[in-house]
C-alpha cells in the first residue's frame, strides 16, 4: 500500500519533485502556524494582548478603588 | 500484373527545427507535470511575500486563514 503509493510517486520525476514542492509549501504554512500558537500559548501573560487586556482592566479596577 | 515500386517514397513532416506536432503532443503531459512543479516551486519561495500572500494565498480555502492577519488598528504602527 505505501509501497504502491511511493512507487506511483517515483514513477516521473515530474511528480517527485512536484510532490516535494507542493510538501514544502503546505509543510512551511502548517509548522509556522504550529510554531506561533505554541509561542504564543507559553508567553501568553508578557504578550500585548493579554498585558492590554489587563492594563484596560487594571486602569478601572484603580478607578474602583480610589 | 504486378506494381513494382522503385524504392520507399520519403515525404517531410512539418517540422520546427526538430520538433513535430506529433512530438510536441507526445511531450504536453509530462510538461504539465514539470509546470505544475514549477509552480509549486514557485509557491514555496514567494509565500512570504505579502503582494503574492494578499493576491494568491489569502483566496485558498480553508489553508489561507494562515496569511489572514486580523491586528487591532490601533496596535499597528504608523
Amino acid at each position: 500500500m505505501v509501497l504502491s503509493f511511493v512507487g506511483r510517486l517515483l514513477e516521473r520525476n515530474s511528480i517527485y519533485v512536484a510532490t516535494i514542492f507542493g510538501g514544502a509549501f503546505a509543510f512551511q504554512g502548517f509548522f509556522d502556524s504550529a510554531i506561533n500558537s505554541w509561542w504564543e500559548n507559553h508567553n501568553r501573560a508578557k504578550l500585548w494582548s493579554t498585558v492590554k487586556k489587563n492594563l484596560n482592566g487594571g486602569d478601572e479596577d484603580e478607578d474602583d478603588d480610589e | 500484373m504486378v506494381s513494382y515500386v522503385k524504392g520507399p517514397t520519403y515525404k517531410v513532416l512539418s517540422h520546427f527545427g526538430k520538433l513535430n506536432p506529433e512530438l510536441i503532443r507526445s511531450y504536453i503531459p509530462n510538461l504539465t507535470l514539470w509546470g505544475g512543479a514549477a509552480l509549486g516551486a514557485a509557491a514555496t519561495f514567494t509565500e512570504g511575500w505579502p503582494l503574492f500572500q494578499k493576491t494568491f494565498y489569502q483566496k485558498i480555502p480553508i489553508f489561507g486563514q494562515h496569511w489572514i492577519k486580523d491586528v487591532d488598528p490601533e496596535d499597528v504602527p504608523v
